[in-house]
């Protein structure tokens, strides 16, 4: 029912140089796609390394391959936060995103969980499934067999099973559930606490079904290193998303800022922070399982201080470089340039005030409490923060955005009042 | 809500470049057009809002201290939700100030925290209802109009008596929701409040925009963001898709105000709109205005106060077509009101999932 109306609005820009396009835009988004394909690779790399862990866990669990898991686990978020600027503005990333980093998740639906705080609810009757100790029953009136769960059944059948978005069977959460298990101190300090022995053979095995338990854990994170394969194949030299973004540089520069606004303001400071403190509901934390939601914060934030400032640390120290928007941007506005640098390095000094708060011993969980004035006050500071540089990007967008505009139309049906006749 | 690629691409350029379409009246120029729209839009509707909004609220604390009891309070509480709705749209400043607009109005409750979180209260007999001031940092699933909504319509909770705790809780949300809407209509409405952030633009005292086109920017961005969350949230979630509707999920449901709150919230634009319009004859935006009416009269015409419908393939559509409407208007916005006037949408809190 949707076209797309080009809107008659052609855009014209300050003409500095007289060029008809900002001398530098094809370098500028040639480095972002770099970062892009740097950072999804990485993502990659640290998927693997977090999927030889699991191998280790299973093959022999203890409390150090568990807590050997629980690190790669950790060390992977690292890379894939600093990707999530490349969602919003990437119609082929964030299509994919709710595959791997799926949030929050009614975890009821592949575990066992504390009945007195998880399970089936009005809005999602699959919210107590528990698919590991179950190998047949229903979704939405059809029959599933489950007796093997497999990298395809969690994909197709159990992900968002019955439309429900937070039947997330897949992706970074779904994983950090089966390592850590539910977070039960509320707002108090500690995360999740699953013993290994629920991955232990014979009698030594806890809770019920390691065998299965095992399994999904191995066929959760096998999906994710394929999903995170196809990710990085995309911006890698031939890649689709990397293509569409050098084919049109001046939308690239528009995808990029994208990318950084819709980040900062509705996803990060709104749904990801804001609304966790208003309900004072440590569910609401990003990395509820892992209690790592500080890093998880930090590392989208320095994501987009990547994109703007073109410079990306890869997880072996190496960097990429290149031309930046805050190069195109000196051009065009240096005094703008300087306040949107100074914006996102103010914010990435308020995510870090929470990182350091974290690491010391009062972790987000707490932060969230209700009452809590320090945990508020070090939440809401990295909130404005976030907030005050939205309105520095949408100055950038004002200066850097070439494209024509391109706005939603509807043809609206051809005769929508037939039906109420 | 999946963000929608497009409409976060939707941004304008250079304000000094973009070309108004409809030749503004001979001599203004269009800084002079932006300077008039945003006054009339500032003077004429969000103050109105807010007054609105604090009168209503003020209202039905009264209401709830003279007789706390379902019955008595609804409509007293029907008229602060009809007020709020006035209101709503404007994600900004002093309603988006501490989190007010989730603590007034704390919907889609995606995981049901609200009645877990209120009867936990209640079971307890939580002392926090007793102090304004804690009440105030409680979470917002157990405050706002939504978690009112649970206390007059549920059948779970609408039972209780004069003084009992459900009796004091229920003042208790009315309390912090007057206590809001006051501190906004105060923080807003005063001199030297956010009207006047918005209308001084960088000659404000603490400036959040720096030029009047970038605070009539974000009048226009709440304009279009409010229609989308409605098209978005208060029709898409009840429709869901055409395997499986989602009719509990309409927003309001329980006091039957579902259809009542798109009527109010289309209302609410287009008053915003015709104020923004660059010339004072409505006539300037006709695809805008004839979209509106017949969005407005489908939703009318629809009868259906809780969305009870979306359940049913005809009723479904009919309220999807709705969404469809809505969606026109926000393009016809674009061309008759973004566009004349040199702004288009910037990012906005619906933007995320």
């Amino acid at each position: 029912m949707k076209r797309m109306m080009t809107a008659v609005i052609a855009a014209s820009l300050p003409t500095i140089t007289g060029a008809g396009a900002i001398a530098g835009e094809a370098e500028v988004v040639e480095n972002y796609a770099n970062i892009g394909a740097a950072v999804y690779g990485d993502a990659l790399i640290k998927g693997q390394e977090l999927s030889a862990a699991i191998d280790a866990l299973i093959a022999s669990p203890s409390e150090a391959t568990l807590a050997a898991a629980k690190a790669a686990w950790i060390e992977a978020r690292v890379p894939y936060q600093q990707s999530e600027v490349f969602r919003f503005g990437n119609p082929i990333v964030d299509d994919w995103e709710g595959k791997v980093n799926a949030w929050p998740l009614d975890e009821g639906l592949i575990d066992y969980v504390d009945p007195a705080t998880t399970g089936a609810t009005d809005e999602n009757p699959l919210g107590g499934l528990n698919v590991i100790a179950n190998a047949a029953f229903e979704i939405s009136g059809e029959a599933v067999d489950a007796s093997t769960i497999t990298p395809d059944l969690i994909a197709e059948t159990l992900h968002e099973a019955d439309e429900v978005e937070a039947n997330v069977a897949s992706g970074y959460h779904a994983i950090e559930f089966l390592l850590w298990g539910q977070d039960l101190n509320g707002t108090d300090h500690g995360a999740g606490e699953r013993p290994y022995t629920d991955y232990a053979a014979g009698e030594a095995c806890t809770n019920g079904n390691c065998d299965r338990r095992a399994q999904y854990l191995k066929a959760a994170t096998d999906l994710l290193v394929s999903d995170l394969e196809f990710m990085a194949g995309q911006w890698a030299e031939g890649g689709e998303a990397r293509a569409t973004v050098l084919a049109d540089p001046s939308a690239g520069i528009t995808a990029m800022l994208t990318g950084m606004g819709s980040l900062s303001y509705g996803e990060q400071a709104g749904e990801r922070m804001k609304l966790g403190v208003m309900l004072n509901d440590p569910e609401e934390e990003h990395d509820c399982f892992s209690d790592n939601t500080h890093n998880s914060h930090f590392y989208d934030g320095l994501g987009i201080h990547n994109v703007y400032f073109g410079k990306y640390t890869r997880v072996d120290g190496t960097q990429v470089t290149g031309e930046s928007l805050a190069d195109l941007l000196t051009a065009q506005d240096a005094g703008l340039a300087k306040e949107l640098g100074g914006a996102l390095d103010h914010t990435m000094a308020e995510l870090g005030e929470i990182k350091a708060a974290a690491e010391s011993g009062f972790s987000y969980d707490q932060m969230l409490a209700t009452g809590n004035a320090a945990g508020e006050e070090l939440i809401m500071s990295a909130v404005d923060a976030l907030v005050a540089q939205t309105r520095e990007i949408e100055r950038a967008v004002a200066v850097l955005s070439t494209s024509e505009i391109a706005v939603e139309g509807s043809d609206s049906l051809d005769n929508p009042e037939a039906v109420f006749e | 809500m999946r963000l929608s690629f497009l409409t976060a691409a939707t941004f304008l350029l250079a304000p000094m470049a973009a070309q108004p379409l409809v030749q503004p009246l001979a001599a203004q120029s269009l800084e002079e057009i932006q300077a008039q729209s945003l006054d009339r839009a500032v003077t004429e509707h969000t103050v109105p809002a807010v007054r609105a909004f604090d009168d209503a609220a003020r209202d039905l604390v009264m209401a709830s201290a003279k007789d706390c009891r379902p019955e008595a309070m609804q409509p007293a509480y029907n008229a602060a939700f009809d007020a709020w709705m006035g209101l709503q749209h404007l994600h900004m400043g002093p309603v988006e100030k501490d989190g007010r607009i989730l603590a007034i109005a704390f919907w889609p409750d995606k995981k049901g925290l609200g009645p877990r979180a209120l009867s936990r209260l209640i079971a307890d007999q939580d002392p926090i209802i007793d102090d304004a001031e804690q009440f105030a940092q409680a979470s917002i699933a157990v405050r706002g109009l939504f978690a009112l909504e649970y206390m007059l319509y549920d059948d779970q909770y609408d039972g209780y008596g004069r003084d009992s705790y459900s009796c004091h809780l229920v003042q208790a949300i009315a309390n912090d929701l007057g206590r809001m809407a006051h501190a906004i209509d105060v923080e807003w409405a005063s001199d030297g409040g956010f009207k006047d952030t918005l209308l001084q633009a960088a000659e404000a005292e603490t400036p959040v925009y720096l030029s009047r086109m970038e605070s009539l920017q974000a009048l226009y961005t709440m304009l279009t963001s409010s229609l989308e969350n409605t098209k978005d949230q208060r029709i898409g979630r009840p429709i869901g898709s055409f395997e499986k509707p989602r009719p509990a999920r309409a927003e309001a449901r329980r006091s039957g105000r579902s259809e009542r709150n798109v009527i109010l919230q289309l209302e609410a634009a287009r008053d915003l709109a015709r104020k923004m319009a660059p010339q004072s004859d409505a006539v300037a935006m006709p695809n805008t205005e004839e979209a509106f009416a017949k969005t407005i009269a489908l939703a009318e015409a629809l009868d259906d106060p809780s969305f009870e419908g979306a359940g049913d393939p005809m009723g479904r559509l009919k309220i999807e077509i709705i969404g469809q409407n809505i969606e026109a208007i926000i393009g016809h916005l674009a061309n008759e009101l973004g566009a004349p006037l040199g702004v288009s949408v910037g990012f906005n809190a619906g933007d995320g999932d």
